[in-house]
């Protein structure tokens, strides 16, 4: 096995956790690794000594439920809720039959009313920056699964910084979609989950490099636009089999 | 925020299994944590499955914590982003690498180190602000090419797709940015001038 010079072997794992090593020499290095503890530990402390650009980032506050979740996932009781599991010896049975009821009412509903539009139609919009200039135009695959996104002339990103897309909906915070990179001449996005059901409208607000460091854009806004349904069933097939 | 000498110690107090630990802890990690994953998956329930993951690890496999004492704040988030980036390439897919280099290459005497070590440096600039100062003090296109590839686990290749600019540039971009990072942390050059 050959060894690399000790001085070296930190200037490579820089570049190493950085990805600039790459293909062969990115899995002979791997490979020396695993043989090579003291290699590996300088990795390691390399990417422990990265992990201070950590330290930098907002924090973001965890809800009450996740908490709760996690106490269950670790079998630690919840400190909120002491009683808990005599409430549920006592409560036990008027939830079973509330849950027969409940039951019941779905069956008959599901068996009296047809079912509904399994999926939300497709839909575009025309993302437009603040002087009504469209820069973006964007459409949104029959059930929101995906988003194309096709930019209008050359999109102006200010150097250093990077224009995020980002899904608005209605009574919920936006929620980050991907980013628009330079030299693109259209996107195809995935549509986070979150975002499918109740999409009004898409932004761009240019963040820094990354993203937004916070769950909702930072930067500026450079466009947004509204959505505008079309019937699904007018689309021509091969778009939409494109896009769905 | 704890230090982390008291991080130290309520991690070794719920990695024993003391549940009575698990609410400082959370309190004091939860939520840097979650800024964490959020700023690297962009999306609240992944980086909340990927936090969760790591208490149950911390919860379950204490052992793994033993050799990085005294380093809590950074062991944490290494472990987080660590997750991060296995979810992450789960769930794209893989990029192929555009070309291959061997070993000899890189090491190059261009490439050989002949200063003081930056780690060492690093390790004494472990003060975010610091490393935030330098970072702040490169060039915009050398210090987003370091933090698209860090925030992201992307190759070279993926951060030059993404800025839309040629390999060659964007490795240079990192290697002087290192370069610069260094030299703002108190040393002299580690690369060879190009």
């Amino acid at each position: 096995m050959r060894r690399l010079d000790p001085d070296f072997q930190e200037a490579i794992a820089a570049e190493y956790l950085l990805g600039v090593l790459r293909g062969a020499a990115r899995r002979r290095l791997e490979a020396m690794r695993r043989e090579d503890l003291e290699l590996d530990r300088v990795i390691d402390l390399c990417e422990t000594r990265f992990a201070a650009l950590g330290l930098g980032v907002p924090a973001l506050e965890p809800t009450p439920a996740f908490r709760h979740h996690l106490r269950q996932k670790l079998g630690i009781a919840d400190l909120d809720r002491p009683q808990s599991a005599s409430r549920t010896r006592i409560w036990f049975p008027v939830f079973a039959v509330a849950a027969v009821v409940v039951l019941a009412l779905v069956l008959t509903w599901r068996a009296l009313i047809p079912p509904p539009v399994p999926r939300p139609p497709m839909a575009v919009s025309l993302i437009r920056s603040p002087t009504h200039r469209t820069i973006f135009v964007a459409v949104v695959s029959a059930g929101a699964r995906s988003v194309l996104i096709y930019p209008v002339g050359q999109p102006s990103i200010p150097s250093g910084r990077t224009l995020e897309l980002w899904a608005l909906e209605a009574a919920h915070p936006p929620v980050p979609i991907g980013f628009f990179a330079k030299a693109r001449r259209g996107y195809r996005y995935g549509m986070p989950r979150a975002a499918r059901l109740h999409l009004v409208g898409l932004a761009f607000s240019v963040e820094p490099p990354g993203g937004s460091p916070r769950p909702y854009p930072t930067g500026p806004i450079i466009g947004r636009g509204p959505m505008t349904l079309l019937a699904a069933t007018k689309a021509h097939p091969r778009i939409r089999h494109r896009l769905s | 925020m704890h230090d982390d000498s008291s991080l130290d110690q309520l991690l070794e107090r719920f990695s024993r299994g003391e549940a009575a630990a698990f609410e400082p802890l959370y309190e004091a990690t939860a939520p840097r944590l979650l800024g964490v994953a959020y700023r690297m998956l962009r999306n609240r329930a992944s980086a909340e499955e990927v936090v969760q993951e790591l208490y149950l690890k911390l919860w379950k496999h204490p052992e793994r914590f033993d050799s990085l004492r005294g380093r809590a704040w950074s062991w944490l988030i290494v472990i987080t982003r660590r997750q991060c980036l296995d979810l992450l390439r789960r769930t794209r897919p893989e990029t192929p690498y555009e070309s291959e280099e061997g070993l000899e290459e890189l090491l190059g005497p261009e490439d050989r180190v002949r200063e003081n070590s930056l780690l060492d440096r690093v390790t004494a600039a472990e003060d975010a602000r610091h490393l935030k100062q330098c970072l702040d003090g490169l060039s915009a296109d050398h210090r987003e090419a370091i933090l698209l590839s860090y925030w992201n686990g992307w190759t070279v290749d993926e951060t030059a797709r993404h800025l839309g600019r040629p390999l060659g540039t964007v490795k240079s971009w990192i290697r002087r940015g290192l370069q610069n990072l260094k030299q703002c942390l108190g040393l002299k050059s580690q690369y060879a001038a190009p």
